[in-house]
Parts: C-alpha cells; sequence; structure tokens
C-alpha cells in the first residue's frame, strides 16, 4: 500500500477548516484510507469499516481541537486510536455476552445428537428489525438512545421493538424445551 | 449508512468553527472559576496566616499540574499532558506520604495528631468548594475533544478538588497531619474516583452524524 502523505493531507485540512468544502472532502477520503489500513493492522477486516465511520464522525466533530502549525498525524492517530479501542471493546463485550447467552454448552446435545436450539439461532428467526435492535441492546450493550439514533428510530419505538422481539425470542426457546 | 453518503454529509455539514481556546487562557479561566468561587464561599475572609503554608504550596501546584494536564489532554495527540498528569499524582502522594510519616512519628500524642478542628468538617467543606471549580474545568474541557476519558475524568476532578482543598487550608488553622491526610487529601482521592466513575458520562459524546441537507 502506498505510504500515506501526511503533509499533503495537513494542507487539505488547512483549506477544509478555512471552508473549502472540496479540500475537505478529499482530506475525509484520505483519511478514510489511512485509518482503515490502521484498523486492519490492530482489528483486522471485520471491523475496519466501522472504526473508519466513527473516526470520520470523530474526525469532524473535533475538527476544532487541529492546530495547522502542529503535525496532523498524531492528531489523526489519536482520535483514530481511541475508536479502535472503543471498536475492541465492543467486540470483547459482544463475544462475552453471545457466550453467555448460549444455552447450548458442548455435551448439552439432547437425544441422538440432535443440537439444541441456541439463544442465537432463534435471535436469527426474528424478523430483521427486532434482531437488530436486541443485537445492538443486548449483545453490543448499546442505550436505547444509541439504538434508536443508530436506526433512525424514536426511543419509544426501541422500546416496543425489543419488548416485542423480547416476547418472541422467550415463545422461540420455550417451544424448544 | 455508507462510507461515501457519510462524507458527503460530512462535507455538507461543513462550517467554521470557532478553534477550541489556548490550553493558557483556559487554565486562566478555571484559575477565575476557583478564586471566585474560594471568595464567595468564605464570604472573602482567608485567615491566610495561620495557614499551613507548605500544604497550601502543595495543593496549588497539585491544582495548577492537573487542571492543565486535563485542558491538554482534550487535545488530540498532544502527549504532554501525561507529564503533568503523573506529575499531579505524584505530588499528591507525595504529599499524603509526608503526611503520613508525621503522623507515625506523633501517634501517642492525640491533640498533636487530630488537630482541634474535627476532620470530617473539612472533607465536607473541600468536596462542597470544589463543586464550581470542577464544573468549570469540566465545561473547559470539553471544549476539546476527549480521547482518554478514564485520565481526563481523574485529572479534573482532582483539580477542582485541589481548589476546594486549597480554599479549605487557607481557612483551616489544623496542621495536624491526619486531620490533613483525612479532612484534604481524602476528598481529592475520592473526587478522583468520582471522576473515573463518571468518565464516559461526561466526557464522552455519542457520534451521531448530522443531519443531511
Amino acid at each position: 500500500m502506498q505510504e500515506p502523505d501526511f503533509d499533503r493531507l495537513a494542507t487539505l485540512m488547512r483549506h477544509a477548516l478555512e471552508g473549502d468544502s472540496r479540500a475537505y472532502e478529499a482530506a475525509l477520503r484520505e483519511i478514510a484510507q489511512v485509518v482503515r489500513a490502521y484498523a486492519r493492522v490492530r482489528l483486522g477486516g471485520t471491523l475496519a469499516d466501522d472504526v473508519v465511520q466513527e473516526t470520520l464522525l470523530s474526525v469532524h466533530r473535533a475538527r476544532h481541537t487541529y492546530d495547522p502549525r502542529r503535525p496532523i498525524r498524531p492528531w489523526l492517530l489519536a482520535i483514530a486510536h481511541s475508536r479502535v479501542v472503543d471498536a475492541a471493546r465492543r467486540q470483547r463485550r459482544r463475544t462475552r455476552n453471545e457466550e453467555a447467552l448460549d444455552v447450548d454448552p458442548a455435551g448439552s446435545a439432547r437425544g441422538s445428537g440432535e443440537r439444541s436450539l441456541s439463544v442465537t439461532e432463534a435471535l436469527s428467526r426474528l424478523p430483521r428489525r427486532q434482531r437488530r435492535v436486541i443485537e445492538l441492546l443486548k449483545l453490543e450493550g448499546q442505550s436505547a438512545r444509541e439504538v434508536a439514533v443508530a436506526l433512525g428510530l424514536t426511543v419509544s419505538n426501541v422500546k416496543v421493538i425489543a419488548h416485542r422481539g423480547y416476547a418472541a425470542l422467550r415463545r422461540s426457546l420455550k417451544d424448544q424445551t | 449508512m455508507k462510507q461515501d453518503e457519510l462524507i458527503e454529509t460530512l462535507v455538507d455539514d461543513l462550517r467554521r468553527v470557532q478553534n477550541r481556546p489556548r490550553t493558557g487562557r483556559s487554565l486562566a479561566t478555571f484559575l477565575l472559576w476557583s478564586a471566585g468561587s474560594a471568595l464567595v464561599f468564605t464570604r472573602g475572609g482567608t485567615s491566610i496566616s495561620d495557614a499551613p503554608g507548605g500544604a497550601a504550596l502543595s495543593l496549588f501546584v497539585i491544582l495548577m499540574t492537573a487542571a492543565a494536564a486535563a485542558i491538554v489532554s482534550s487535545i488530540p495527540g498532544r502527549q504532554a499532558w501525561r507529564v503533568g498528569g503523573v506529575l499531579s499524582l505524584v505530588l499528591l502522594l507525595v504529599w499524603g506520604g509526608g503526611a503520613a510519616i508525621r503522623a507515625v512519628s506523633v501517634w501517642h500524642v492525640p491533640f498533636a495528631l487530630w488537630g482541634p478542628v474535627p476532620w470530617t468538617k473539612c472533607l465536607i467543606f473541600t468536596l462542597a468548594f470544589a463543586v464550581v471549580p470542577t464544573l468549570a474545568l469540566i465545561r473547559i474541557v470539553n471544549r476539546g475533544w476527549v480521547v482518554q476519558a478514564g485520565m481526563t475524568a481523574v485529572l479534573t476532578f482532582t483539580a477542582g478538588a485541589a481548589a476546594g482543598a486549597l480554599t479549605i487550608s487557607l481557612e483551616c488553622p489544623s496542621h495536624a497531619p491526619l486531620h490533613l491526610l483525612l479532612g484534604h487529601m481524602l476528598p481529592i482521592v475520592c473526587a478522583a474516583l468520582i471522576g473515573l466513575l463518571f468518565a464516559r458520562l461526561l466526557f464522552v459524546r455519542p457520534l451521531v452524524p448530522p443531519l443531511a441537507t
């Protein structure tokens, strides 16, 4: 991969801060490339896209803290690093929750080797929106407000969808026991 | 949202932003808030002549280093805050350690150990006097962009509580080591722990994309 040109990126960012939207667009595209490479090294490919998007948002929100007289590299990588750490933390929490939720531990299979239904499988049978809401709430540990923002819903809507999802999940698991 | 859409939305949302105030100016603002709150709460009457000068000086240095480190930590990529942060926490430990050593040396003399003023009073007043400076510093720090919420919160609350303890140490006539440890230093430690507890709530902002225009 081509070595990122931080001098060019700094120039673009300086123009962007003066209100040049073309320079800003070019800067964001370069930042996306730099951050994708950085995140891939640390987290692997699956989470890199999430980290890129979150970093772009953070850069946008934090652009007032960029000082054009200072090098852009530490500024950008500090923001990217914090997003990588957050993503890794979320991933750990998700894995832990999935392990805790899994009701099909090895060795508890019923009858002639038939696999019992795990929560993960029951979850996958839910309608898409219910599944997504429950995944974000319970597996990624997001708040109702964060889920509402991510999915473009109201908070009360999220709660209603989650409530229906839990009920469906309970029914689905009960049918199997 | 796809990356291209996100970039388009962010570019549409581009407008001139006010740069964060310089660190020196932010620090001066914090000191003004701290001094103002000290004057208001003590009604302008401090018995500085009775104050233990060493303790007040230590607290002032802790306050300055912790506040400067907290403010600098809200600029992504600036590493200088680590030095200030470590320095303020080491100073706090040294100050507490000094009081603990003195406490051991006067262990058998209750009056010299505890002093004439109840330490609980100083503890409560220190925490009360810390409220305004801490809130002011939280606001100042949030003008930047915090990437390490935990340490920033510890430093912010340490600086705020040090401002409260400094106000109290100008008022309190007691130099007794256990009184200093429990009445003046313990609230700073408690405040730092409270900061750690609420770090993400105070300093991590949800990443909401701007509304597409």
